[in-house]
């Protein structure tokens, strides 16, 4: 009888030890949450509601509907929920300084990844697109160094002159037809300048070419496309069923610009050593192929030629 | 390439052009610019670019009030950080209202007006980023700069410019990356002497 009581009796002892034991562990990870929940300052955020966020805040254009709310909330730095990313909004010259100087600059060197850029971008390896890291310096030493720096854009000073020319003589043609005085819409001569001297630095190339012009207009369809949203960025579930066919569609016309891109590649192979293609910036690229095939792929050097700025989400309402 | 550099420099001209239809004092202190530069009756020249601060301040004045990326292109965190006092986690992205901030009333006097003479005496460091900041700033800066005040300058020198009609060129924001112009510019044109050096 005692020596079952004893038993019991250290049997309760070791529960009490457990016991305590667990509850010390229980204290501990409480505290740890509590800690790291305190720990945690994040910028302030406009209320939101589950699952979107504050996607409905968005409004076009959206510089203005984000402004307007920085000054609702009274403050120039805030947080917003699109779907399940995640963005910080800056509002002030000061903030934006802090966001971008020298330490933080390299942390806030990605971008964020669209579905568009995997189709579009060669799988995100654009020199806009690119994260940050050893591929996507190259690329940018490369656009600095080989293609606008101050000396290479000078040697490209007399496609400027000719191109801004031309243009120049174009209205004049409507001027004359018209007896002097004419009235004009002026995108299609502004887009024809800027348009043209890109292609002549990168191809050796106007739009006077037939396949120039088809480009352009895949171009434009393009950048049309990457102008929509695409809740599929912010709510990656919506992806994988890609029930409004979004990504059949960018698939589609990422091939058509692949073919036209590839197209320019293998005509400046065709023709090396042609003078009128000397300069230009595929030719480089392809002298480069040459000393470093692994890292200058067709692939890149398409990329390159096309470099979507925008092929990142663009938050714009639908 | 193409992309990056084309809807930008065009939509920018297009802003500019309306601008200096809006203020026809400006249109006229830059054409007394650009005539006294090539004063010989010579057509308007790259080289001349460096000669014409108000050119040059104009283009400013109009990628001021109209970034054509107006949110800059997001950037996004690699690791969780501290920044101005606030812990921002791991792929964080990151919106930079540039319009706004070129627009801030707390840093530039009369903010929504368009003065490209602003740009004669304010330092503009940290307020004014239209082409972004930091590692990942436009590479083509340079590019654009030349091709807008060659372009832009060419343009105000070879032809005489007047708005279609009485009222203001409408100033809205359309939908799109590049902020374009919601109504597109037109414009009355009529030629100048000086094409004749062109043309012929």
């Amino acid at each position: 009888m005692r020596l079952v009581s004893r038993i019991m009796c250290s049997r309760m002892g070791e529960m009490i030890d457990l016991f305590l034991l667990a509850l010390m562990a229980g204290f501990i990870a409480v505290a740890y949450v509590f800690r790291s929940k305190q720990k945690k300052n994040l910028p302030p955020n406009p209320v939101g509601f589950p699952v979107i966020g504050h996607l409905h805040l968005l409004k076009e254009p959206v510089h203005r509907s984000l402004r307007d709310l920085s000054r609702n909330l009274g403050i120039d730095v805030f947080i917003l929920r699109l779907g399940s990313r995640r963005a910080v909004v800056v509002t002030s010259a000061s903030a934006a300084e802090e966001f971008l100087s020298q330490q933080n600059d390299v942390v806030f060197a990605n971008r964020p990844l669209a579905t568009l850029t995997e189709y579009m971008g060669y799988n995100n390896t654009l020199v806009s697109t690119a994260p940050y890291g050893e591929h996507w310096r190259r690329l940018r030493r490369f656009c600095a160094v080989d293609i606008l720096s101050t000396a290479r854009l000078r040697d490209f000073s007399d496609i400027r002159r000719d191109e801004v020319r031309a243009t120049i003589r174009k209205i004049n043609v409507e001027l004359v037809t018209s007896g002097g005085s004419v009235r004009l819409k002026l995108q299609p001569f502004l887009y024809g300048i800027t348009y043209n001297i890109l292609m002549s630095m990168v191809a050796g190339k106007r739009e006077e070419d037939e396949e120039t012009k088809e480009v352009r207009k895949l171009i434009r369809e393009a950048f049309d496309f990457a102008g929509v949203n695409y809740v599929g960025d912010f709510l990656p579930t919506l992806k994988l069923f890609d029930l409004d066919g979004y990504r059949k569609r960018a698939k589609k016309l990422a091939s058509k610009l692949d073919k036209f891109m590839q197209k320019l590649v293998d005509e400046h192979r065709k023709n090396r050593g042609k003078a009128e293609l000397e300069k230009t910036m595929i030719t480089r690229l392809l002298s480069l192929q040459e000393s470093e095939p692994e890292c200058y792929t067709d692939d890149i050097i398409k990329g390159l030629v096309q470099v979507h700025e925008f092929l990142i989400p663009i938050i714009l309402n639908r | 390439m193409l992309l990056a550099g084309t809807d930008t420099t065009a939509v920018t001209l297009e802003w500019a052009m309306a601008n200096l239809l809006n203020h026809p004092e400006v249109l006229r202190k830059l054409k007394t610019e650009l005539n006294e530069v090539s004063k010989e009756g010579r057509v308007f020249e790259e080289s001349d670019t460096g000669k014409c601060p108000y050119l040059n301040n104009v283009i400013s004045e109009t990628l001021r009030l109209f970034p054509a990326a107006p949110l800059l292109v997001p950037h996004a965190s690699s690791t969780d950080c501290e920044v101005a006092g606030f812990d921002i986690p791991r792929g964080t992205w990151l919106f930079i209202n540039a319009w706004a901030i070129q627009r801030d009333p707390k840093v530039w006097d009369d903010p929504e007006t368009f003065k490209p003479e602003r740009f004669e005496s304010e330092t503009h460091r940290g307020k004014f980023l239209p082409f972004g900041i930091g590692r990942r700033a436009c590479p083509g800066m340079g590019l654009a700069q030349l091709v807008l005040s060659l372009a832009l300058g060419s343009l105000i020198q070879c032809f005489d410019w007047e708005r279609d009609n009485d009222v203001a060129v409408d100033m809205s924001e359309g939908k799109g990356l590049t902020m374009p112009k919601s109504v597109p510019l037109v414009a009355k044109c009529k030629s100048l002497p000086i094409l004749d050096k062109l043309v012929l």
